[in-house]
């Protein structure tokens, strides 16, 4: 087990990252006990992020003590990912618009103490316009106005020089076109706004989707 | 003198012009406490913080309050400034200041806090009452037994037909099929008119009392489920009527659920252009449309209706574009009045669809 990228550990193909809550089991594969530290399988299958860092992704601003706003937080798996690697200094301000994922996140919260759930619309930050400012803005939305979304988010509660996250859904945006064009169409729009950093496709993992690392200027 | 004040779950904070603070009055550190006084807030209402506060301020010779709420205060002005500069400095400085005025003893406690809060504040929201989530699992529910009723009675054909292929050929209707089986079973016994006179000259196969026993088993099952699915679409179309009673009314409480289902809730429904509720339910065509150079889908769910079952082929897809604009009519009636104005929007159906005024193409 290496530390690749601090808070995340390479086994072979697989990564984890070390449990804060022990003996949690959700939204995981396997749990690996090291001595007193115990590993969760973070799963490329299920999590975007995974995928993104198994398919090389070199910067992942995620450390030990960060504050992220993730936008489309869902039930909480990638979320409960996060919340090990920022540890219980570090905090997740997870919002997520489904009363159905709410109700899960809301158990996953409560059990980690450090993912604050929000019931809102990504779309409208106002209405949550009492978070502070954030190391890093992750956005896994379903929406063809996901990069307004970002855009607006990162505007709002980005501090200077931090860096955003998102996965882009060809699909969700048009799917007819080309994933290609889209991606291209997407960043150029992103670009205006937010430096690109780095890219990659998660195929095989998610067919049509494009991970992109932003930074704010 | 001119002061701001804002709350968070720290507590409630006034800042001067130079956004100095001037006074402050802390929450108890206990989620379920600051959680039920921010929502108070949230929600436009002055909590008794916030007035002590005011007093204070008023003693100390301020009189003016910019905030963002509308409530007035005797013998002080109130502006209202929902995104004053003091919010802003309090969501960047909350950290500091909870430390500070010993709110919490370090940041761990300050974020298992904030978690905590909002735990309570999703629940809290979780909790509101919603009628529509209701019709939509009830229809979901429907909607799964009519298909698994169907391929469980065609097994059961099938399996009778072996002992009795006259009965089963003779009784077309799948539950009084089920009741046969379950009630009557053997051959001597079923009382149906039209079957009876086989039941001595059938070109069945013998069942021994055990195989019979069996398949009259499932019918016993299949028939409850009959009967479960009747009961809980006569409940549906109660509660429908009393939820949604211009939707049930145009649509028929059945289809009216499906949409709001596809749409995922009556508001959600209750926003969509007519275009997109005359085809919800026929995404995979619509998608295939666009994708490809097949004809469009001219109907979704309201295809089942009996304005569309029954109108003329040629002229179906201008009935389904009239009935969607007024659905979508009843939609937004019932969500956001829930006054019954369903005569007024079937009336406006008959008169479009009055014969000769549709015209194919």
């Amino acid at each position: 087990m290496k530390e690749t990228i601090p808070g995340v550990f390479r086994d072979g193909k697989k990564i984890f990252t070390m449990s804060m809550v022990k003996g949690y089991n959700a939204y995981t594969k396997s749990i690996v006990t090291k001595g007193k530290a115990e590993y969760r399988q973070w799963d490329p299958d299920k999590s975007k992020p995974a995928a993104a860092i198994i398919k090389g992704l070199k910067t992942f601003p995620i450390t030990s003590g960060s504050k992220v706003l993730y936008l489309g937080a869902a039930s909480g798996a990638t979320c409960s990912f996060f919340s090990d690697i920022v540890g219980e200094n570090g905090v997740i301000y997870a919002v997520e618009i489904s009363e159905r994922s709410a109700r899960d996140l809301n158990v996953t919260s409560e059990k980690r103490g450090n993912i604050v759930p929000i019931l809102a619309d990504a779309r409208k930050p106002e209405d949550y316009d009492w978070v502070e400012p954030v190391d890093l803005v992750f956005e896994d939305v379903a929406s063809d106005e996901q990069s307004a979304i970002m855009i607006r988010n990162s505007d709002k509660f980005l501090k200077p020089g931090g860096h955003a996250m998102i996965a882009i859904k060809s699909r969700s945006i048009d799917v007819v076109r080309d994933p290609k064009q889209v991606y291209k169409e997407q960043i150029a729009i992103l670009g205006k706004h937010l430096e690109i950093v780095e890219k990659v496709e998660l195929d095989p993992y998610e067919k049509d989707h494009m991970f992109v690392v932003l930074r704010k200027k | 003198m001119k002061v701001f004040i804002t709350t968070n779950m720290v507590g409630v904070f006034a800042f001067d012009e130079k956004m100095k603070m001037v006074h402050y009055s802390l929450f108890k550190p206990v989620p379920e406490t600051i959680a039920e006084k921010l929502s108070e807030v949230k929600n436009g209402e002055l909590i008794p913080e916030e007035e002590e506060l005011i007093k204070e301020l008023s003693r100390s010779g301020y009189r003016i309050i910019a905030w963002d709420k509308k409530i007035d205060f005797p013998g002080i002005k109130t502006l209202y400034e929902p995104d004053n500069p003091a919010k802003e400095k309090l969501t960047k400085e909350f950290r500091k200041l909870a430390l500070d005025l010993h709110f919490v003893k370090d940041q761990m406690e300050l974020n298992k806090l904030l978690s905590a809060v909002n735990v309570q504040l999703t629940k809290k929201e979780l909790r509101k009452e919603r009628k529509d989530v209701i019709l939509m699992r009830a229809i979901a529910v429907i909607d799964e037994l009519d298909k698994s009723l169907n391929t469980m009675s065609e097994m059961m054909r099938e399996w009778y037909g072996l002992y009795f292929p006259e009965a089963e050929r003779l009784i077309r209707d799948h539950e009084q099929l089920a009741k046969t089986i379950h009630k009557e079973g053997r051959r001597e016994k079923v009382t149906d008119k039209k079957v009876q006179k086989y039941a001595k000259i059938t070109a069945g196969m013998p069942f021994s009392e055990d195989e019979l026993n069996a398949v009259q088993d499932y019918a016993k099952n299949i028939y409850n489920m009959f009967k479960l699915r009747d009961s809980l679409s006569l409940q549906l179309k109660h509660s429908s009527r009393e939820i949604i009673p211009n939707l049930s009314a145009v649509a028929g409480p059945l289809i009216a659920c499906r949409l709001i289902a596809l749409a995922g809730g009556l508001d959600k429904l209750a926003k969509l252009p007519s275009s997109t509720m005359q085809l919800l339910g026929a995404e995979k065509a619509l998608f295939r449309h666009l994708k490809s150079k097949e004809k469009p889908p001219k109907f979704g769910v309201i295809y089942a209706h009996p304005l569309i079952q029954n109108a003329d082929k040629k002229i179906r897809g201008k009935v389904a574009r009239i009935l969607a604009s007024k659905l979508t009519m009843a939609a937004r009636a019932d969500f956001y009045t829930g006054k019954d104005m369903s005569e007024k929007l079937l009336a406006d159906i008959d008169a479009k669809l009055k014969p000769g005024k549709v015209k194919g193409s």
